[in-house]
């Protein structure tokens, strides 16, 4: 009885060994040649030529492999990314130095995308004109310009002022974009 | 015992120097003041471009504010303007679009304010419908025809 079930347990260890043989077999077949099962159907290795669907109706239809995006990816509407600008109320400036301290960031969010310059324009009494008081070269996303030196000094009081924000495209070609105005209250004390 | 004493003593004085100090039944208790002062902050996402093409007529896009700190019944509004008053030029050929927000068209009436958020509220959104007819009748140059917006931020 025990030899009985002794030559059972080999012929299925035997059993055993041809199946996983036998699947190890199956996937080097559909590795080497990209032909498998995949929902209960065959499926192969298909070039972009080869891509066919059959419709409802039974036409087939094929991808054109020739056809290209006819838009840049970034304007395919809402994927664009958008220029991310951090903004103030007010800054405080001392009215017997023309070296001042700023806050003017390009957060991290523009990473790849976009530098930003600043300028810091006063407006006059009657809002037709501005002056520029200051001006940044393009500033890097992540990096921050804290120091400035304003083109003159100012006396003390309230100014409207604007922190013009051109953003640049990180191209070779440092495109422009739309921009943005950030009023402030220069307050001089 | 004598250096002990004399650490112990100006310890005693340095800290009354700093805070205030109340002796009751032997405990010694102190009152500092914690504070934090938030500063008006904001941060917003402004549209990079907008591109029509020959096909479509209207491009959408998002104008979003966020991280919005601001003082107790400020408001901060974002209002738009055109270099071109909504012209894309390309010399003195132009085609012309205009704004929609919510199906509304936004005029020059609205001082073109796109966004308003109050205080407390800590985001705000809006989404942008540029729109053209593709009326081609004053493009007089093949190329580019653009326009340039400026978004401004105040607080009020």
């Amino acid at each position: 009885m025990d030899e009985m079930d002794e030559k059972e347990g080999k012929k299925s260890s035997k059993v055993k060994w041809i199946v996983m043989l036998v699947f190890i077999g199956l996937l080097l077949f559909e590795f080497i040649t990209g032909i498998g099962l995949k929902d209960g159907q065959i499926f192969g290795k298909r070039n972009a030529s080869d891509l066919t669907e059959k419709a409802g109706d039974g036409v087939e239809l094929i991808i054109d492999p020739n056809a290209e995006h006819r838009l840049p990816y970034e304007d395919t509407g809402s994927f664009e990314q958008g220029v991310v600008i951090t903004g103030w109320e007010s800054m405080t400036f001392s009215s017997n130095t023309k070296e001042e301290s700023v806050d003017f960031f390009n957060p991290e969010a523009n990473a790849h995308l976009y530098y930003l310059t600043f300028e810091l324009r006063l407006y006059q009494a009657d809002k037709q004109g501005y002056e520029v008081l200051y001006t940044s070269n393009l500033v890097e996303p992540g990096k921050s310009i804290r120091h400035i030196t304003l083109s003159r000094t100012l006396e003390k009081g309230v100014y409207n002022a604007v922190v013009h924000v051109q953003p640049y495209r990180m191209d070779a070609a440092k495109t422009l974009t739309n921009n943005a105005d950030i009023k402030i209250k220069l307050i001089v004390n | 015992m004598i250096i002990i004493l004399l650490t112990l003593s100006s310890a005693v004085i340095s800290m009354a120097a700093g805070e205030t100090i109340t002796h009751e039944s032997g405990e010694k208790r102190g009152s500092i003041t914690v504070g934090y002062n938030a500063g008006v902050t904001y941060a917003v996402t402004i549209p990079a471009s907008v591109t029509f093409s020959d096909t479509e007529n209207v491009a959408e896009r998002s104008l979003q504010v966020t991280n919005v700190v601001l003082n107790e019944g400020s408001v901060l509004h974002v209002n738009l303007a055109s270099r071109n008053n909504f012209k894309m030029m390309n010399g003195e050929g132009y085609m012309e679009y205009h704004l929609k927000i919510n199906s509304h068209d936004v005029q020059e009436d609205d001082q073109y304010t796109i966004l308003s958020v109050s205080a407390g509220e800590p985001s705000g959104w809006v989404i942008l419908n540029f729109v053209t007819d593709l009326q081609k009748d004053h493009l007089l140059y093949a190329g580019n025809y653009t326009d340039t917006l400026t978004f401004t931020v105040s607080i009020e």
